[in-house]
């Protein structure tokens, strides 16, 4: 089955990852990708600027109700969770999951109930337990599941959380996610 | 059928029988934002399925009650998101001064944090005495808290920065008095305030407002309902009347954008022109 939304999930050292992630895509990169990072509190400002440096593609902070389209990587606006609600994103203040707004879980379980098995999530370096139970939901609902080795983690406590509970499809460095990606992304313009 | 597909199903059935029975319309809520309460009260039941819980919420009305908490949980705060009282503060309030009396909406009040913020400001800048401001939720609890203008105490040095931050001009603590854990705002911040029940989702326009504030309501709303919603705004608003909505809201994704002119696109201050 086709890819038609990727995941991601982050936070200590996130924003390195996102940079090595996001400036290995192709220009033609197709796959709408939306991504959570965790930040402390008293960072305010969008990560957008830092991001876009790395990148062909479009990098937004989608606000309520924007629509999900090909070749843009949305990032959770700080402050927010960020679900998929069929064709477009919600934003939510509902209180914190895993002591996180916005919510890896969130984020996951909301794209596995509308996408199933034409998702794939990528869980990155980070401390802390989020993405585990959205990483679970994932592969229950039959979506793809990558995480980082935890060799080449800046932080591997999340990782390692989540791989106690859940066997995910590809355990790969960082510097190959972005090939992989790339990969899948082909195979979906040659579906085309 | 996935399990998903059949808790879709689910989710449809409980929204409805609760509309059937309870006469509460959270049918064209939004899915994924709905459906995420539901799985918690779920939890909290400990029960399975949707069902499970639409069998219980059916037989037992406290149970309904706990579901209403849920639905209408809310985070607010005094001066929430400060650059966007401070842009009241510097630009609709001198608009607002024009007039000989104003009338304000706080569609969504909840528990009141916003709408005593609103009333400071407006102390500060002279206007409160010629305003009244209409404070609605669809939810009574929410409602009797808000009138009661009782907030925990340990909250008040957030506030305070909060506070200065939207540009206060005194001491914050001014405005209330500390009792054990509690601060207690003063009844005159209140005088003005009307806290009456509204439901955005069933209940039409009743009066005409120089501002309306309806912050992060419609985030929680489908589509249509947030088109519906939109017009019964508009439809309260006076000509040039003023909006204000969520900082990650925005008309553009609504069928009234072209209806509005853009005062603040960081703020999301709209004023209707036509």
């Amino acid at each position: 089955m086709a890819i038609e939304l990727i995941v991601m999930g982050t936070s200590l050292g996130g924003l390195e990852a996102l940079q090595t992630i996001f400036s290995g895509l192709d220009k033609n990169f197709s796959i709408p990708i939306a991504a959570v990072l965790h930040r402390s509190k008293e960072k305010q400002s969008s990560l957008v600027p830092l991001l876009k440096k790395h990148s062909y593609l479009t990098i937004v902070e989608p606000e309520d109700k924007t629509p999900i389209a090909p070749g843009n990587i949305y990032i959770a606006p700080m402050g927010y969770h960020l679900l998929v609600n069929g064709d477009h994103f919600l934003l939510s203040i509902d209180p914190r999951v895993c002591h996180a707004r916005p919510s890896i879980d969130v984020l996951f379980d909301s794209a596995a109930f509308f996408l199933q098995d034409r998702l794939a999530a990528v869980l990155l370096t980070g401390s802390g337990s989020d993405g585990t139970r959205g990483l679970v939901r994932v592969n229950t609902s039959g979506g793809m599941v990558i995480v980082q080795d935890p060799a080449t983690a800046q932080n591997a406590e999340m990782i390692e959380t989540a791989l106690r509970n859940v066997k995910p499809n590809m355990i790969m460095s960082l510097e190959k996610i972005p090939l992989y990606l790339n990969e899948i992304n082909q195979h979906v313009g040659k579906k085309e | 059928m996935t399990s998903d597909e059949i808790q879709l199903i689910e989710i449809k059935l409980l929204l409805e029988g609760i509309f059937q029975k309870y006469g509460y319309d959270f049918r064209d809520y939004a899915l994924a934002s709905i459906r995420r309460r539901i799985l918690k009260r779920m939890d909290g039941e400990n029960l399975k399925t949707v069902s499970a819980l639409q069998d219980r919420i059916l037989h037992d009305e406290t149970c309904m009650d706990r579901m209403l908490l849920d639905f209408s949980v809310s985070v607010s705060d005094f001066f929430r998101d400060p650059g966007f009282f401070k842009q009241i503060r510097d630009q609709v309030i001198p608009f607002l001064k024009t007039y000989p009396f104003v009338r304000i909406w706080h569609a969504g009040s909840a528990t009141g944090e916003e709408v005593y913020s609103l009333a400071i400001m407006l102390y500060e800048e002279g206007l409160y005495d010629r305003c009244r401001i209409y404070a609605t939720d669809f939810n009574q609890q929410s409602l009797e808290k808000a009138k009661s203008g009782i907030f925990p105490l340990k909250k008040m040095k957030a506030y305070t920065k909060n506070y200065i931050d939207a540009g206060g001009k005194l001491a914050f603590s001014n405005y209330y008095t500390a009792q054990y854990d509690n601060a207690i705002f003063k009844s005159f911040l209140k005088e003005k305030i009307v806290f009456a029940q509204h439901n955005l989702v069933t209940d039409q326009s009743f009066n005409e407002f120089n501002l309306i504030l309806c912050r992060n309501v419609m985030i929680y709303f489908g589509k249509n309902l947030q088109a519906r919603t939109h017009k019964v705004i508009y439809n309260s608003l006076s000509q040039w009347g003023i909006l204000g909505l969520g900082d990650k809201e925005n008309l553009t994704f609504t069928p009234f954008e072209d209806h509005y002119e853009t005062l603040s696109q960081t703020y999301k201050l709209f004023r209707k022109v036509k």
